[in-house]
């Protein structure tokens, strides 16, 4: 058993690698030239999995996803059936725990781990679960899941990238290298703000090893917790028969200290049906049945503790809610706080956006032109890493909808490349003293040039061609910003949250773009050619 | 493992990983020394030759216009053609935007057919990612069916510095790696409206084979940088779309369209130019660019001194 544990953690790592390498944008085949999801497969498929950071979702947006919640049963079913065993056997941080684990400590498991230390992982479940009560969730920190999947896409995906392209420039290999690699690579270098912090974290996470094995999975995870709790009900459990001789070699062996006293006791919050002990017993005594009668350890929280972490959890709330960057949108006469908060197209209204958010980054590993960038502070606290559009990275093309097809959460919910005309997001508007048209009177109009919907006209004043912004036809993409020639790393064209129309409907922002767009607004009609066709 | 071996594995790992790059060589040519071979002066029998086909199939016009002007003569046997669409934009051909997938696939037929050992289609794309693009406009395929390899420059080392002694304002550009293994290169742009320069032909394509062209906009004069920068691309051939046309909304489109069913070609980029702008109703006069590279001798681009052949 202990090998087909072995076996099972490496599928789901594999399959988990796997996804991770296909979120990434594919062009269709048959010609048309519809970018799909490479494989067609649900790539996040393991996100979706997650009972915490789903129903946080849920909970804190105040909106109930019934796709998200449904996709969140099949872990919490298998806890009531074998308790952890998603940690011991699915969850591919536990294995790479594991692994790091391994080399950590050098063979023999190390224990400095206080007996009280494996309930923190409560009070972090209690605080994010009041925290998601009040209407903000904060189960994405530390859920494992978004966690690994975030550190993967900004911390590790690049760097692999830029290693990869490297070795493109071997003479011999080089070419078979790059097309190895072109199949799970997008066509350019990707980079990412904050790449170090979200490596950081990991990195943090896998050095628990130096204290005990599967720190982390023991002390702080919040998915571990929940499992954990719902283990208590659970239907196969750790049994020992008669022939036991209370040797302790399978308490040494377990490692996540689950099993306690002479070996008798197990407690079915910690274990995680990894088998070392069933292995390790010399005599065999030891198996996994249903409904054995293993006596229950209690789960002793302390009560102090656990009102401090839902404390904390209260606070982060209150202050997520009433920060300034999540002031609610819903009546479209408050203004986003942060000029600079642009989010994907088919993102819900702000206010649920964040909450609905779990920064896995999947958006930003699939968007194709890398425009799609972790916030830092720019949305307050309760907003970092989530997917801000910076258009002077890249624009939101218009030929995709890769993010709304991986987004677990339906925080950037599913959209069609048609519905992008009246998806609005922001405007471009013009710093006229920084354009090189309005501010020297050169020929430019680059933004006119490669506007995707035509929302650029221009105006001759003076012998110039000077561009102005048709505010109905621009929905704030940014491809303009993308290709401005001037200002460095400001453009003249920038886009601002200013149309975002997020809070309104699909429907209405449909019908306020028909109800208000001006035909002929546009100056630029040519003369009839001088011969046509036939 | 041990330790100490790791160590020595991951060094040499981090040592192997530098080693590629260097053996690229050096990213800039030594002072003098052009990346590419100086574009050579356009013979004056060559000049102001315009031969015009007309018909309902591109493939049938390329090849009866280039055999007019006196076919690939210049392409080597084994040699390597370079050909530069315009395929900047996600758009489908019909929204004539961007180079007739047809006429492309027409064009890399008759390179190999005359010998070239090689045949690439190199676009800077605007749109991104540059696979769609090249789907949509469906020269990526239409292309790589007829024999061509296709490069997409979507990162800066695909691009190496250029000089351009010859232009006024411009001294120094980036060119496309791959023009430096060629010894052909073909430019095949769509004859557009475009907002900022009035109309987009042959000259103003060449911005498409350098990394940044947005820079040239905030430069003293776009008109001349376009000029200036045919000065320093060794050009063999320009073939100017002109099937369909676009009117309006140029040059992403999608506008108004026309349907002249013309293929333009011309050993003179300037000439070629000059004829394409008649089929909006205008004069080579109106487009800037055009005069000035007349100024700096690319080629002949008054109207009048023309020799317009109909094929």
């Amino acid at each position: 058993m202990r090998l087909a544990r072995r076996v099972s953690q490496l599928f789901f790592l594999a399959a988990f690698l796997w996804l991770f390498a296909l979120t990434l944008g594919s062009v269709d085949g048959s010609g048309t030239g519809e970018l799909r999801l490479r494989g067609g497969v649900p790539a996040d498929l393991f996100l979706r999995l997650d009972p915490p950071a789903a129903l946080s979702s849920i909970l804190a947006a105040r909106s109930f996803v019934w796709p998200v919640f449904l996709w969140a049963l099949p872990v919490v079913v298998l806890a009531i059936l074998a308790g952890r065993a998603f940690c011991g056997w699915v969850c591919p941080l536990g294995t790479c725990i594991d692994a790091s684990d391994r080399l950590l400590s050098g063979g023999g498991g190390r224990r400095l781990v206080e007996r009280s230390w494996p309930r923190v992982k409560y009070y972090v479940l209690a605080g994010v679960a009041l925290a998601a009560l009040m209407g903000s969730q904060a189960a994405w920190f530390l859920d494992p899941l978004p966690l690994l999947f975030r550190s993967l896409t900004l911390g590790v995906f690049a760097p692999v990238q830029w290693a990869a392209g490297q070795l493109s420039h071997l003479p011999v290999a080089g070419a078979a290298a790059e097309s190895a690699f072109r199949t799970v690579l997008p066509e350019s270098q990707s980079h990412f703000r904050s790449n170090l912090a979200a490596l950081l974290i990991l990195t943090a996470v896998l050095a628990g090893g130096v204290l005990s094995r599967r720190f982390w999975c023991r002390t702080l995870c919040p998915l571990g917790a929940l499992l954990g709790l719902i283990a208590r009900l659970s239907v196969f459990r750790r049994h020992v028969s008669a022939a036991c001789r209370e040797c302790s070699l399978c308490r040494r062996d377990c490692r996540m200290d689950s099993v306690a006293g002479r070996g008798q006791v197990n407690d079915p919050s910690e274990c995680i049906y990894c088998y070392s002990c069933v292995s390790s017993c010399p005599r065999d005594a030891v198996c996994v049945a249903p409904a054995a009668t293993t006596a229950s350890v209690p789960l002793d929280l302390d009560r102090r503790r656990l009102l401090a972490a839902m404390g904390l959890g209260g606070i982060w709330a209150l202050s997520a809610r009433t920060e300034l960057a999540g002031r609610p949108t819903r009546d479209a006469a408050s203004r986003l706080a942060g000029q600079r908060l642009i989010r994907p197209p088919g993102s819900a209204a702000e206010e649920v956006f964040r909450e609905r958010c779990i920064r896995c980054g999947a958006c930003m590993k699939v968007c194709p032109t890398n425009g799609l960038q972790p916030a830092l502070l720019e949305g307050g606290l309760g907003g970092v890493w989530t997917p801000v559009l910076m258009p002077r990275v890249g624009e939101c093309a218009q030929s995709c909808s890769l993010c709304g097809q991986v987004c677990p959460t339906e925080a950037i919910q599913p959209f069609t490349v048609e519905e992008k005309e009246h998806l609005y997001i922001g405007r471009a508007v013009i710093d006229r003293s920084v354009c090189v048209v309005w501010e020297s009177g050169k020929d430019c109009l680059v933004c006119d040039e490669v506007c995707s919907y035509q929302a650029i006209y221009w105006k001759e004043e003076g012998g110039v061609r000077r561009p102005h912004v048709d505010e109905v036809r621009c929905v704030g993409c940014g491809i303009c910003e993308n290709n401005c020639p001037a200002g460095g790393p400001v453009a003249a064209i920038r886009v601002t949250c200013e149309g975002d129309r997020r809070s309104w409907t699909r429907e209405e922002q449909r019908r306020w773009r028909l109800s208000n767009l001006v035909q002929e607004r546009r100056s630029r009609v040519h003369a009839a050619p001088a011969r046509s066709g036939d | 493992m041990r330790r100490r071996r790791f160590l020595e594995l991951a060094g040499v790992a981090c040592g192997a990983l530098a080693l590629p790059g260097c053996a690229r060589g050096p990213e800039s040519p030594p002072p003098g020394a052009g990346a590419l071979p100086e574009a050579p002066l356009l013979p004056e029998e060559l000049r102001g030759k315009v031969f015009v086909a007309r018909g309902t199939d591109p493939a049938a016009s390329l090849e009866a216009a280039v055999d007019a002007a006196g076919g690939l003569v210049f392409v080597p046997k084994g040699g390597t053609v370079v050909i530069k669409p315009n395929a900047a934009w996600a758009r489908t051909p019909e929204q004539a935007a961007t180079t007739d997938p047809a006429l492309v696939a027409a064009m890399v037929r008759l390179c190999l057919k005359r010998g070239a050992g090689r045949v690439v289609v190199f676009e800077h794309t605007i749109d991104r990612p540059a696979a769609q693009v090249l789907a949509m406009t469906g020269i990526g395929r239409a292309a790589s069916e007829a024999g061509a390899d296709v490069i997409a420059g979507s990162s800066e080392s695909d691009y190496i510095p250029l000089e351009v002694p010859r232009g006024r304002l411009m001294k120094r550009d980036t060119v496309a790696r791959i023009l430096r293994d060629a010894d052909v290169f073909i430019n095949m742009p769509k004859a557009k409206q475009h907002s900022a320069t009035e109309l987009t032909l042959g000259l103003k394509n060449l911005m498409g084979i350098n990394w940044n062209r947005q820079a040239w906009h905030t430069g003293p004069d776009l008109h001349q940088y376009i000029a200036d920068y045919a000065t320093a691309i060794p050009l063999h051939l320009t073939v100017v779309d002109a099937t369909r046309i676009l009117l309006t909304n140029g040059p992403k489109g999608p506008g108004e369209t026309a349907d002249p069913r013309e293929v333009i070609v011309s050993r003179d980029p300037v000439a070629a130019d000059a004829y394409a702008s008649t089929l909006f109703g205008r004069r080579p006069a109106d487009v800037g660019y055009i005069a000035k590279a007349q100024e700096l001798g690319l080629g002949v681009g008054d109207m009048a001194a023309l020799q317009v052949t109909r094929v």
